[in-house]
This record gives structure tokens, sequence and C-alpha cells, in this order.
């Protein structure tokens, strides 16, 4: 499983262009730092090596600076932005509030085919162990929450959490080596997708809640 | 006081900009002030003729403003300006009731001296509006300016990225109802209350006024949909 296969631009209508899937390819890298903070950032050269055009790549360009994923200095060129510990509170202050509504509202609104999804993301995850390679539990980390923000029903809600989780996401693959705790983080999930499927939108909430400011306090604790 | 000298765009130097920028902010004002209505389709050349830009940073500008949802494209049929319905108003509701509490809170705790005194003159300027006989239009985007010096003022640029696109969406709904809602006049008003408390430094009063804010916004525009 890969981000982009969970994109939000997901191609069922056939409308996704070679800008989108230059987007899709260009944020996972960023947010997975295989493009680490900070680097340079060549248009020419990643269009060579996409086999897209140069207009598509510099279309995704302009999306992910619009995502602070990169910026653009005139004359000097592109580059991954830096992960900034101030980033760290900064998003953590949108998704105190955000995420535990996002997962009260899809406990009372997901439709039945939602929460059979979430269910079987539930099992998947309990079979994740602590020897699992930390970034493909990342990658169920990131397909927890884009399933959780789907639910919500709320289109306006799902695209803010996405941009924040690739934040966040960036933030937790920086301290991947000083985090031994990954899997059990994510495991934390199944009691959160369970309250969901369940219907309980105070518990989910206080799951959510509980998970997002145990994230900010594991990052702070290695700081 | 007139709000003439009032940037409709805010207080950005149009030339200084490269033209996808300024493409991006002249048709987000026609969509938010209703010259493009919702549902209206937004044909690329005729808009690039009508600003006398080229087509590329016209094109540029409309990508961006589709992922700001005020419009959005379909293959083979074209770009439209993004409709307005009651299940939108709630979704953007739903946000802005969370976050612009804690906006105005921020702005209160984290604003320098020089913000402050920066919103205090906002906050002179809006109670010396003479409301009645603005033009709504230039109403609406100093409301628009109000709003984006609270977000400017948190000090956290996740936050005012998004508030910035909420309010775009939650003017823009304003705007469709602008006639018919009877309250203007106050809820410009509120800013007044919502900028003396930030300035302040008055985070629980700041939050509660917002909240106010945008709750009686939701409400007024109920009343009548």
């Amino acid at each position: 499983m890969t981000l982009s296969e969970l994109s939000f631009v997901d191609g069922e209508d056939g409308a996704e262009t070679n800008a989108d899937r230059a987007y899709e390819i260009l944020r996972e890298r960023l947010v997975m730092l295989d493009i680490r903070p900070g680097e340079p950032i060549n248009d020419e050269r990643l269009a060579a090596e996409l086999g897209f055009g140069r207009t598509p790549v510099r279309e995704a360009l302009k999306r992910l600076e619009r995502d602070r994923l990169v910026i653009a200095y005139p004359r000097r060129g592109t580059f991954a932005t830096a992960v900034d510990m101030t980033d760290l509170a900064d998003i953590s202050e949108i998704r105190k509030q955000l995420e535990p509504m996002a997962a009260a509202r899809a406990a009372r609104t997901a439709s039945s085919e939602s929460r059979a999804r979430l269910t079987s993301l539930a099992e998947a995850i309990v079979g994740i162990d602590d020897t699992d390679d930390p970034r493909e539990v990342l990658r169920h980390d990131v397909h927890v929450h884009r399933e959780i923000y789907r639910a919500s029903g709320n289109p306006h809600l799902e695209t803010i959490l996405v941009g924040l989780d690739a934040h966040a996401t960036r933030i937790w693959c920086l301290f991947l080596d000083r985090l031994p705790d990954v899997a059990s983080h994510v495991r934390e999930h199944i009691g959160l997708l369970q309250a969901i499927v369940a219907g309980d939108g105070e518990a989910a909430a206080a799951l959510t809640l509980a998970h997002v400011t145990g994230f900010e306090q594991a990052i702070r604790a290695l700081l | 006081m007139t709000v003439v000298g009032v940037e409709s765009l805010g207080e950005v130097d149009l030339a200084a900009m490269s033209f996808a920028d300024q493409a991006y902010l002249v048709i987000q004002d026609k969509l938010i002030m209703l010259d493009i209505r919702p549902n209206e389709a937004i044909v690329e050349s005729d808009l690039a003729a009508q600003l006398k830009l080229g087509r590329t940073p016209v094109r540029e500008a409309l990508k961006r403003l589709e992922s700001d949802r005020l419009v959005v494209s379909f293959p083979r049929r074209g770009t439209f300006a993004t409709g307005v319905d009651v299940a939108e108003l709630r979704h953007i509701s739903q946000i802005r009731v969370n976050l612009e509490p804690v906006a105005a809170r921020a702005a209160a705790d984290n604003a320098s001296a020089a913000m402050c005194e920066h919103l205090l003159d906002l906050a002179e300027r809006t109670a010396a509006l003479n409301i009645e006989n603005i033009d709504r239009h230039e109403l609406m985007r100093w409301d628009l300016r109000v709003h984006r010096a609270i977000y400017r003022a948190t000090g956290n640029p996740h936050l005012e990225d998004v508030l910035i696109r909420y309010d775009n969406l939650a003017t823009r709904i304003f705007c469709l109802f602008l006639d018919r809602l009877p309250t203007v006049a106050r809820h410009v008003g509120e800013h007044t209350d919502l900028l003396r408390a930030i300035a302040a430094g008055d985070g629980d009063a700041a939050a509660a006024i917002a909240l106010q804010h945008v709750t009686g916004f939701e409400e007024a525009i109920r009343a009548i949909v």
C-alpha cells in the first residue's frame, strides 16, 4: 500500500491527470522523507525520472507549495520545507479541535460500507508486530486516519485533516529511529475504530484527543 | 469615514505580484462577491481576455481556486463556480465553529505589541464605519480584511491557511443572502468588540465573541433558507 493508493484524488472517474499523479508521488516522498527536509528539488530531473513533462511536475510543485511541503525562492529554486518544531505545536493546536470532531461525526454518521471498511482496518492493525518495518506501520496509520476523515462525511474536514496529517507524519518519520513505540501507537487505533463502528461518538472523540495529545508528548519527550 | 482606501483585495500591491497571483486574487474576489455566481460556467479564455492576462496564469489561478473549493472542474465539461447548498453551509460552519474561537484566543495570547496596535486601529475604523451607507460589497471586503488580520495575529500559519479558505467560502454564502439579511450591520459591528478583546489580551472574551459571531452567522442564514 502506498500513500498514492490512498489518495484524496481517487481517480474513480478517470479524471486523474499526470499533474495529479506527479503530485501524489512527490507528496508521498516528501511525507515519508524520501526527499529530506531542506533538500533541493529539480523539476527537470524529476520530470525525466517520472516520465512526465515539466508542466505537470511544475503544477504538482505549486500544489505542494500551498500544502507547505515545498517552498520556492525566486532565482534559488524549490526546496522541501524544513520540519520545524513550531509546526508540531501549530498543527497540534488545529488537530486537537478537528480530529475528535471528525471521529465523533464518523461514529454518528458513517454508512454501513464505511463501517465495514473501518472494521477490516481494525483487523489489519491487530496483525501489526513490533518488529514490522516502522515505515509500513506508519502507512497503516495514515490509512486509518484517512478512512476516519472520509467517514466523517464532511469533505472540507477531510481535506484539512489530510493536509495536517501529512505534516504530522513527516514529524513521525523524522523521529522514527528514536521512537521505539510506533507499532503500539498505531495499535491504539483498534479501540478507536471499534468505538466508531459501534457508533459511540463520545468515546471516539476522547480516544482521538488522547491519541493526538499523546503524539505531541511523545515527540516533545525526545527534544 | 468611508471604506475608500480599503484595498479591495487586501493589503497587496498587485503590480508587484506574478500574473498568476494577480489572476488568483482578482478571480477569487469575483467568486466571493458573486460577479461569478455559484454553478456558473467559467471560460478560461474569456476570463483571460477580461483580465488582460494570458491563459497560463488564469489556468494556474483556477487550479488554485479549485483546491480552495471555489471552483470545480469536470473532465470534458469544463470549469464552474462551486454550488452552495445547505449541506455545504453546515460543513463549513462545523469547521469555523471549532477553529474561529481557537484563532481568537491564539491571537489574544500571541499578538505582538505592534500587531495589537494594528488590531486596535482596525477596531476604531470598524466602529467609525457608516455601515448603513456603505456599498455592501465594500463592507464584505472590510469583513474579510478584519478576519485576515486576526488570523495573521495567531502566529500559526497552518491555522491562518485554513481559516482564510473557510472565511472566503463563508463570505461567499453571506453575499448570496446579503439583501435578505437584516443583521449585516450588527455582524460587522461585532468585530469591534472582538478586535478590542484580542488587543487587550483577553483570550476568554475573544474566544466567546468569535464563537458567538460564527454561530450567529449560521443562524441568520438558516433562518432565511
